[in-house]
């Protein structure tokens, strides 16, 4: 039995004209969080369903679980646990018969299922509302909803399609504490987001994918500290200060970059503070670089048509 | 992935449809009943004052035995075209989708709540016509049932692929104008098949619900249906057809 649980090899997706997945080569390990990151319609979505089993890949190799997604989707999809990008909760049934339900579809037997959902409702924090319909829970709690039927089956591969976009912080720290303790327990993860913060605190791998291919690939510190540096400072100049910006800039032994009205300045050596200070600026802070630094960088700052 | 064929998965399906009828039998059991009502009172007490026996049947035992069918097929149809459209629309396919149910098996399961709907359709006119002393109680109960589930199986597949097809609920209306009532029209439920004109004459005869009424009219009045058989074995292909159209359909449809 080979350690890795998904093996993609020249993976491709194209509907008509448009290829949406341009040939990709990954491997996720036992035991490992992977992360796809990328602007929205970069591929990430179409990967995770082809592993999903429901996207039937155009060209190229991919094996989940062992076993090919094409000849074996039923027996992958068994051992799968799915947060979907959208919440697609059963909203004609109650908070504990959508696990119900759900656990029907595994074939899980009743007296089974009824521990599991217990214990999954106890895990996700909502036993007390497990009566209620859908309906009536927050974005945050239906959130949470979903994350317990994705494990219904107790997965040994989870997909997380933007676990969690839409919710409130407060919200996001509770699905990413979860999250956290099953990787703890082993579970193997294959996530997507397009929030850097979620592929730092999460991942220990990512990668980075924009028009169907494959930018970058390591872990999310290692890429940083490669392609980005320690420090990123952040000037927004004000109309003044933006006269003769691209000269002041050039003399800096720094990588500059634009985003809107703000500059971001990633220092190669020492860098001059003074001459920096001396731009006329509304706004000037110094911070650790991070993968959000890399992923403008790689993926470009202009907002996409 | 493009595996066709439903496996006894699709029961499961079949069964999540049935939990949330729980929800809302009261309204569905009305709806169930109101339908069959409204033509009995229409069209019998209306109507049927104006019209001789037919055969040896009075017209209201003609016309009951007729909506046990019809009403089957226009909630079979019912259910998965709107509801089936809904929850396809509410992403209750997809989740699905994520676990060990395949596309065929979604299908099938929705094509069965289809069929179920239609023998409780049926049965709920049953119920009336017995009130009403139009039949007597007996055991042509249940092959007049056993009929209604396999017209189901048609009427809910095809429905089902039109509901696939079709990409707004609005367009689902011209499914109840061209198909529904069309075929309700032509197969024998509210007069004798003689009085249609040739060209509709072979309509009538495509039309499962036709040879459904054939069993149905018979075996509710104490007669043994003529050709019974043939009758039966046209309806259990056209239901064997539905399913096929419909897992299809929505194959092509989620595959997307």
């Amino acid at each position: 039995m080979p350690s890795e649980v998904i093996l993609a090899r020249g993976l491709v997706k194209r509907y008509g004209d448009l290829e949406a997945v341009a040939g990709i080569d990954f491997r996720v390990e036992q035991g490992e969080c992977f992360g796809f990151l990328g602007v929205n319609g970069a591929g990430k979505t179409t990967t995770l369903r082809m592993v999903q089993c429901v996207l039937a890949p155009t060209a190229g190799q991919l094996r989940v679980l062992g076993r090919d997604v094409a000849s074996q989707a039923r027996q992958i999809k068994a051992r799968l646990g799915v947060v979907p990008q959208a919440d697609n909760l059963d909203p004609d049934l109650t908070v504990r018969e959508n696990l119900r339900v759900y656990s029907r579809y595994f074939g899980i037997r009743r007296r089974q299922a009824y521990e599991r959902i217990a214990e999954l409702l106890r895990f996700v924090q909502l036993d007390e509302r497990a009566h209620e319909p859908v309906a009536n829970l927050s974005g945050g709690m239906q959130r949470r909803l979903v994350l317990a039927r994705a494990m219904i089956n107790s997965p040994q591969l989870m997909l997380l399609d933007e676990p969690t976009t839409g919710l409130d912080p407060q919200a996001r720290h509770m699905v990413w504490g979860r999250l956290r303790s099953l990787r703890a327990a082993g579970v193997t993860m294959l996530l997507t987001t397009h929030y850097m913060e979620e592929a730092a605190q999460l991942c220990d791998r990512v990668a980075v994918i924009d028009a169907g291919q494959i930018l970058m690939l390591g872990r999310p510190e290692e890429l940083v500290r490669e392609h980005v540096g320690e420090r990123c400072i952040e000037l927004r100049p004000t109309q003044a200060g933006r006269e003769g910006l691209a000269e002041r800039l050039a003399d800096l032994d720094a990588h500059c970059e634009q985003a809107g009205d703000t500059v971001f300045i990633y220092p190669r050596g020492q860098l001059d503070w003074g001459a920096i200070a001396a731009i006329p600026h509304e706004r000037l802070l110094e911070r650790s670089a991070s993968l959000e630094d890399l992923f403008l960088q790689l993926t470009g700052r202009e907002l996409r048509r | 992935m493009r595996n066709l064929v439903p496996s006894i998965r699709a029961l499961r399906v079949w069964q999540r449809n049935v939990t949330t009828y729980r929800h809302v039998w009261l309204s569905n059991v009305l709806g169930h009943l109101a339908d069959p009502l409204f033509y009995l009172a229409v069209l019998g007490f209306g109507l049927g004052a104006l019209m001789p026996p037919i055969g040896e049947l009075p017209y209201m035992t003609f016309l009951v035995t007729g909506i046990i069918a019809g009403a089957a097929m226009s909630s079979a149809c019912f259910e998965t075209s709107w509801a089936s459209h809904m929850r396809m629309s509410q992403r209750t396919f997809d989740a699905m989708l994520a676990t060990p149910l395949s596309v065929a098996d979604i299908a099938a399961g929705e094509i069965l709540t289809a069929a179920t709907k239609g023998v409780v359709s049926a049965a709920a006119t049953l119920i009336i016509a017995l009130v009403l002393r139009l039949l007597s109680p007996g055991w042509w109960i249940l092959p007049v049932l056993g009929t209604v589930l396999l017209q189901g199986l048609f009427f809910g597949g095809v429905a089902l692929a039109v509901s696939a097809h079709a990409r707004t609920m609005e367009a689902l209306n011209h499914f109840y104008a061209l198909f529904i009532m069309p075929v309700l029209f032509v197969s024998g439920v509210f007069f004798p098949l003689q009085e249609l004109p040739a060209a509709l004459q072979v309509v009538s005869t495509l039309s499962p619900l036709t040879h459904a009424v054939h069993l149905i009219r018979p075996l509710a009045t104490g007669a043994v249906p003529p050709s019974w058989l043939l009758e039966l074995l046209w309806i259990a292909l056209a239901a064997v057809l539905g399913v096929w159209l419909g897992c299809a359909s929505l194959s092509r449809k989620m595959a997307r």
